[in-house]
């Protein structure tokens, strides 16, 4: 939850002195959402340099992608198919087990091979919040058991003292040759607020830790975003968005196609009330559409046995009701009402020579609507105990919109004519101290449950590379649950903060996908067919550790360590799970530059599942340099910065790092930015 | 809202439903579907005899239509109607399985017939349908023929081979599906045997077993169901395709457990 003054001290205990003084956010019209926190297990990572604390280990360079930044966020890891579009995991939950929102919008893939989370479609610069809430308390975007991911863009800066400010950049890496530019542009009125945002990536294969050049890594991107606020009154605006992601010949080096393109387009109109007086503190009204076009092909690989095109669609409509009430002191309540329907259809065309094409709906037109009200309580609930409550209840109905598609699944003996409805409970209770001390704890305990996901229902002979088999989907699938608690002890000095969080979740109805002998591979060479199912339960359980300390006026060091371990009802490992991984970063920050040396290094995960198509992962460790320089003019800056990444040119790779495709080896990059 | 205007609001719903359930359907047209082939005047009774099909006729079993009417193209008189289907080649001639079926549509001289041609017409020779018309009124009979032109489909609806039990020639012809298609498809063939040059009688005897593939991809298809006689040598059974494209259907065919033929397969490409 938002401000609360606990929160807000630990912040400042992570933030090193004389740093944190520095005006937040020059002119804003201050709804209470542009304070800065950043707190360890609600991270919220901050994309403007001025302001250092953590930003800076979770972002590393000002070039880096969304991805990067949640490569470093506690609980999370990346399952990695390309060097672009890694998906989000968090706490070995990931795809429908999470929810990735943008401004509060739904948003979801149009691609079936997981090639496009939606993480993709909000760039660093554009980012104002990255927000990472692990298992249900992630509930806020919707019904879940793993978590959520909130990519809260920059709002553009309304009344300011300059009517132009923005920042233009560029770099340069070698080990992928790559060139990326960005600027972004804010112009202000007293009323009203334009921001103009824009990047553009364009990568060659790159080079890995052994010489050998990744053969398909190539990318190429464009993200455009524009967003307009308008004061309507002191307590009122009207905020309108729009973000266009355009991608090209993007290559995924562990997957059989590449992307020919993908096409983002997202909007969102929103109404936001601050009221003066009274129990309601604010109102946020939104209706948004967004549509994704994606296009796989295989006409750039050499040994192809039959050419074919896989495009998917995915559109997403909705609008939500969201209030927050100050009921007494102390005593907060959140209310949201959420609806959207999402639409989906992904296509197979294969051509064989001198043959007839051969046609299939691999996501055989499906559409889901879902109608939500979720709650949240937080206060204080005796002179010692703070309780934190979240309920949501969500409903949501799937069905298949064109007779082919049903036609397609009848042939597996599935009559899915109607609606299939899902009900879907989750609820949340964190209790801790109402006091500040030194020492500090937290108990949550959680239920949740989550809509199998499109795939899991309807997907059809869906190939994954990793283990070789085609998957089918289970129109009669159930709803997966989760019942899970976790504790957390933070430890808070004036020189930095440190905390460490036990999880556990137990979940029964575990979907995951079995081989069935009795059906034939469709895919030339896969192996056979699993079709999605549930498992009687799984387990997970981890720990995660982070500690920020400052040593004098110009040592920072952040370390972090994050641990998962999850096992099925036969006690058998859970695939696509990592071994421990730490990150350590030592920085010596001075006014005009900085340099920073890190550590990267995961243990060889040894428990792994071999019919899901993986094997041992070496343990790995490497090291990063990094420095900056920047040179300040009134109100203008240049900042120089440059790095140098896996240092000892290792080839390594990581467990979720599929097909074992080793990673860059030793990149030196130089970025160049000027602010105005 | 006040109540009166959402009484009115909902009167004004009821009222656009009434009216979208006004539509009247017309009266169906008996021939809705067909074309006419081919037609011919029977001179003594006064009758235009026409034969009409889903499409013009090709090699493979179809059914056909033939119909009775007056000059004005009404059904005047009652009548009965039997066919007799020929190829007339150069040596010989030879007829082709065929049988009476029910009529399914709803008019008074229209007749339905199962054919299974065996060969397209050309140099070969030509097909014609000698159809008697009795006028059961006057028990006067008249023979018309109609010649025909059959094509041979770009793939094949029927094969014929020697049984490997009696080797006596075997023909099985594809009557479903017509237009296969993505999904659960009903699936009939129709089997005859050849006993004389004008004699194709149904097999009823045979067990047949079907198996779907994608020769390109070498992969099947599920819960298929494999034919099993009706009547009148009609086999029904239920074939899957999971795509479109090229599919093989293998079918094994027995009787009495012992193998008439086992390498008999049609191609489906939609």
């Amino acid at each position: 939850m938002k401000t609360s003054a606990l929160l807000l001290l630990l912040v400042w205990g992570l933030i090193p002195k004389g740093m944190a003084q520095s005006d937040p956010c020059p002119g804003c019209p201050c709804p209470s959402d542009s304070l800065r926190t950043l707190h360890l297990d609600e991270i919220v990572v901050q994309s403007r340099p001025e302001l250092p604390s953590l930003s800076r280990f979770y972002q590393t360079s000002q070039l880096a992608q969304t991805e990067d930044l949640l490569a470093r966020m506690p609980a999370c890891h990346l399952i990695r198919r390309g060097s672009f579009g890694m998906e989000p995991l968090i706490r070995g939950l990931s795809a429908g087990q999470i929810n990735v929102r943008i401004d509060g919008m739904a948003i979801f893939s149009a691609c079936t091979d997981k090639m496009d989370p939606v993480t993709v479609y909000v760039e660093p610069n554009n980012l104002k919040n990255l927000e990472i809430k692990t298992g249900t308390r992630g509930s806020e975007w919707g019904a879940t058991i793993g978590g959520s991911v909130h990519l809260q863009t920059q709002d553009p800066v309304l009344n300011a003292d300059r009517p132009w400010m923005g920042k233009i950049g560029t770099g340069f890496q070698s080990a992928a040759q790559s060139w990326q530019h960005q600027l972004n542009f804010n112009y202000t009125q007293r009323r009203l607020g334009l921001r103009l945002n824009g990047v553009y990536r364009q990568s060659q294969p790159y080079r890995a830790g052994n010489g050998q050049t990744i053969a398909f890594s190539q990318f190429n991107k464009a993200n455009l975003g524009a967003s307009l606020k308008y004061r309507l009154n002191e307590q009122s605006l009207l905020k309108a968005s729009v973000l266009l992601d355009e991608a090209w010949d993007m290559g995924y080096p562990a997957l059989p196609m590449d992307v020919a393109f993908a096409r983002a387009r997202i909007y969102g109109l929103a109404y936001e009330l601050y009221p003066a007086k009274g129990k309601l503190e604010f109102l946020e009204t939104k209706v948004y559409f967004n549509q994704i076009h994606h296009l796989m092909d295989d006409t750039q690989r050499p040994e192809v046995q039959i050419h074919m095109d896989m495009p998917g669609w995915s559109k997403t409509g909705g609008a939500y009701l969201h209030t927050e009430w100050a009921l007494a002191p102390q005593h907060q309540l959140k209310a949201r009402l959420d609806f959207y329907q999402n639409v989906v259809r992904a296509e197979m065309t294969m051509y064989p020579e001198g043959e007839a094409p051969m046609f299939m709906l691999t996501w055989p037109d499906a559409r889901r609507s879902v109608g939500a009200v979720f709650l949240a309580y937080q206060g204080k609930i005796s002179s010692r105990l703070l309780l934190e409550a979240q309920t949501r209840l969500d409903y949501a109905l799937s069905r298949l919109t064109s007779a082919f598609g049903r036609n397609q699944l009848a042939v597996f003996g599935y009559a899915v004519e109607g609606n299939i409805a899902h009900v879907l409970p989750t609820v949340h209770l964190g209790l801790r101290p109402a006091s500040e001390k030194k020492w500090q704890w937290r108990a949550n305990l959680g239920y949740g449950q989550r809509a199998p996901t499109v795939s899991e229902m309807f997907g059809f002979y869906l190939y994954n590379r990793l283990d070789g088999f085609d998957y089918l989907g289970l129109p009669t699938l159930k709803t997966e649950a989760s019942w899970q608690m976790e504790a957390s002890l933070h430890h808070r000095t004036k020189k930095g903060a440190t905390e460490l969080s036990l999880f556990y979740h137990y979940l029964p109805a575990y979907i995951l996908a079995d081989v069935d002998p009795n059906l034939s591979a469709m895919t030339p060479g896969a192996r056979g067919v699993k079709v999605y199912q549930h498992i009687p339960f799984a387990q997970l359980l981890g720990a995660e550790l982070q500690t920020s300390q400052t040593f004098g006026t110009h040592w920072q060091w952040v370390g972090q360590w994050k641990f998962t371990l999850g096992q099925d009802h036969r006690a058998q490992a859970l695939p696509l799970i990592p071994p421990l991984k730490s990150i350590q970063t030592l920085r010596y920050q001075r006014p005009r530059w900085s340099l920073q040396i890190e550590q990267e290094a995961a243990l060889s995960q040894t428990r792994f599942r071999e019919d899901f198509g993986e094997n041992q992962t070496p343990a790995f460790m490497i090291f990063h340099l990094r420095g900056s320089y920047h040179w300040q003019f009134r109100t203008q800056s240049i900042e120089l910065s440059g790095g140098i990444e896996n240092l000892t040119d290792q080839p390594y790779w990581e467990h979720l790092d599929w097909i074992d495709i080793p990673r860059p080896g030793l990149n030196l990059y130089l970025n160049l930015f000027y602010r105005f | 809202m006040k109540p009166s205007f959402l009484f009115f609001f909902i009167m004004l719903l009821m009222g656009l439903w009434a009216c979208q359930n006004q539509e009247e359907t017309p009266a169906p047209n008996p021939l809705e579907g067909l074309t006419k082939i081919v037609s011919a005047e029977a001179t003594t009774l006064g009758l235009q005899v026409a034969l009409w099909g889903e499409a013009s006729p090709s090699v493979g079993y179809q059914e056909l239509y033939f119909s009775v009417t007056d000059d004005e193209g009404k059904a005047a008189r009652e009548v009965r109607v039997s066919i007799t289907p020929m190829m007339q080649m150069m040596a010989h001639a030879h007829s082709c399985p065929y049988e009476a079926l029910a009529s399914d549509r709803p008019a008074i001289n229209l007749f339905r017939f199962g054919m299974a041609f065996m060969m397209p017409s050309g140099d070969m020779g030509s097909w014609y349908i000698d159809v008697e018309v009795k006028d059961l009124a006057t028990q006067a009979s008249e023979t018309v023929r109609l010649p025909l032109e059959v094509t041979a489909p770009a793939e094949a609806r029927l094969k014929s081979f020697e049984s490997a039990i009696d080797a006596s020639k075997i023909f099985v012809s594809i009557a479903a599906p017509k237009r296969p298609s993505v999904g659960i498809n009903d699936f009939e063939i129709v089997i005859h045997r050849r006993n004389t040059m004008m004699d194709f009688p149904a097999v009823e005897d045979f067990t047949v077993e079907i198996t779907p593939e994608m020769p390109t991809m070498g992969h099947g298809s599920p819960n298929n169901v494999n034919p099993v006689h009706q009547q009148n040598g009609h086999y029904r059974g239920k074939v899957n395709f999971t795509m479109t494209g090229l599919w093989r259907l293998h079918l094994v065919i027995k009787k009495g457990g012992v193998v008439v033929k086992d390498d008999l397969f049609f191609d489906m490409t939609f």
